[in-house]
C-alpha cells in the first residue's frame, strides 16, 4: 500500500516522513539503514525525504517501521483526497 | 550525558582542542567515526536529532554531524580505538608539517626567474650583439671611402666623362673641354653630368698671337673629331657636326698662313652662334 500510494501519488515522501519522523526512523531502523541514510546524504550534500525513501524503501519501512505509523500516513492521505467517509474498521 | 573520565575524557579534550585550533577538521573525525560506526554506537535519541537536523538543514556535511552529535557524545559512545586512531592521524600529520612554513619552492621562485634571468641572457648576448652593430659602423667608413677619395677612382669618372658628354654635348662644349687637362674625377663627373658654362675666348684682336696662343688649345679640337666619332650613330647630323668638320679642316691649314684679319672675335661674332648653317662656311676672306 505504501508503494502504491507513492506510485499513484496519493501521498508523497514528505507525507510519509511527517508520520515516520526522525524519531521513528532512528528508533526503529537498523543501524545499517541509518548508516546508509547518513552516507547517502553526505555524498549528495543534503538529506531530503525523497533521498531517505530512496534508501528506506516502502518494503523496508513496512519491515521495520510500526504499521500504525504507516496506516496513519495512508489515512491522512485518503482524508485529504476526500474519500474517507468514516473511520477504518 | 554522563561525565567522562580517564581515557575518554582525555580523548574528548584532545579532539575538541584539535577541532578548535584547526589541527583537525570535521571530515577528519567522520573519516574515522563513519556513518556505520555512528549507526552502531550512537543512541537512537542522538540519531533522532541527527536525522532531524539533516532534514532541516539545506546542506548535510561532516560539520553538521559533528556539531549536532557533539564531541563529548562522540567520545562517549564511539569506541576508544577509533577515537585514538583519529587522534594519531592528526598528530602525525601535525608533526610532519613542521613548526615553520616551508620556503617557497624553487620552481615557483624560478618561474619569475626567467624574467629576472632574461635580462642576463640579453646582457650576455649583448657583447655578441653589439659587434654586429658596430660592424656596420666600421664598415661604413670604408664603404664611403670610395666616395670620399675620388682620386682612387679617377680613371673611371674620366671614362664616364668621356662617355656622358656626347649625349649632352653642345657646340660650345666641344671646344671648351680640352682646356681642363687635370680635373678631379668628381669635378669631371659634375661637369659631365651638367657642364658648367664655359669661359668666353679672349677678345682683343691685337693680342692675336696671344689669342692665337689662347686659341691654340683649339688645336686640340682635333680631339673632338674623335669625340664626334664617338657620337651615337643614331644621332642626326647637325650643324655642330658640320662645324666640327669645318673646324678640323680649318685647323689643317698652316697656322702661320692665317692673317689677323681672319681672326674672329668669338665673343661677338654672330657666326659663332650655333644652329646657323652658314657658320664657318660662310666666312669669306
Amino acid at each position: 500500500m505504501m508503494e502504491s500510494g507513492l506510485t499513484q501519488q496519493i501521498f508523497g515522501a514528505a507525507d510519509v516522513l511527517r508520520h515516520a519522523n526522525p524519531e521513528v526512523l532512528a528508533k526503529n531502523l537498523p543501524p545499517e539503514l541509518l548508516s546508509k541514510v547518513l552516507a547517502s546524504s553526505l555524498a549528495a550534500g543534503s538529506m531530503t525525504p525523497d533521498r531517505v525513501l530512496e534508501t528506506v524503501t516502502p518494503e523496508l519501512m513496512a519491515k521495520h517501521l510500526p504499521h500504525e505509523v504507516l496506516w496513519e500516513c495512508i489515512a491522512a492521505a485518503a482524508e485529504r483526497a476526500g474519500v474517507a467517509q468514516g473511520r477504518t474498521p | 550525558m554522563t561525565t567522562l573520565t580517564g581515557m575518554r575524557a582525555f580523548l574528548r579534550d584532545a579532539l575538541a582542542s584539535a577541532l578548535t585550533l584547526g589541527v583537525a577538521t570535521p571530515d577528519d573525525v567522520i573519516a574515522h567515526a563513519t556513518p556505520e560506526v555512528l549507526s552502531l554506537h550512537l543512541p537512537r535519541a542522538v540519531w533522532t536529532q541527527l536525522l532531524a537536523a539533516c532534514l532541516a538543514a539545506p546542506r548535510t556535511d561532516a560539520r553538521l554531524i559533528v556539531d549536532t552529535v557533539t564531541v563529548p557524545v562522540l567520545c562517549e559512545h564511539v569506541p576508544e580505538p577509533i577515537l585514538w586512531a583519529c587522534l594519531a592521524q592528526l598528530g602525525s600529520r601535525a608533526l610532519g608539517r613542521g613548526i615553520l612554513a616551508p620556503p617557497p619552492p624553487k620552481v615557483a621562485a624560478s618561474a619569475p626567474a626567467p624574467t629576472a634571468s632574461a635580462p642576463v641572457a640579453p646582457v650576455a648576448a649583448a657583447p655578441t650583439v653589439s659587434p654586429p652593430v658596430a660592424a656596420p659602423v666600421a664598415v661604413a667608413p670604408t664603404a664611403s671611402a670610395p666616395i670620399v677619395a675620388p682620386t682612387a677612382s679617377a680613371p673611371v669618372p674620366r671614362a664616364e666623362a668621356r662617355t656622358e658628354p656626347p649625349t649632352r654635348e653642345l657646340p660650345a662644349e666641344v671646344t671648351r673641354v680640352a682646356p681642363a687637362p687635370s680635373r678631379p674625377s668628381t669635378a669631371s663627373r659634375a661637369q659631365t653630368a651638367d657642364p658648367a658654362p664655359l669661359e668666353p675666348p679672349p677678345r682683343p684682336a691685337s693680342a692675336a698671337r696671344t689669342t692665337l696662343g689662347a686659341r691654340r688649345p683649339q688645336a686640340a679640337a682635333a680631339v673632338p673629331a674623335k669625340r664626334a666619332e664617338a657620337k651615337p650613330a643614331g644621332r642626326a647630323a647637325t650643324a655642330t657636326d658640320f662645324d666640327l668638320e669645318a673646324d678640323v679642316e680649318g685647323w689643317k691649314k698652316d697656322p702661320e698662313q692665317i692673317d689677323d684679319d681672319q681672326l674672329i672675335d668669338w665673343s661677338q661674332n654672330e657666326e659663332t652662334m650655333t644652329g646657323g648653317e652658314g657658320g664657318f662656311n660662310d666666312r669669306r676672306r
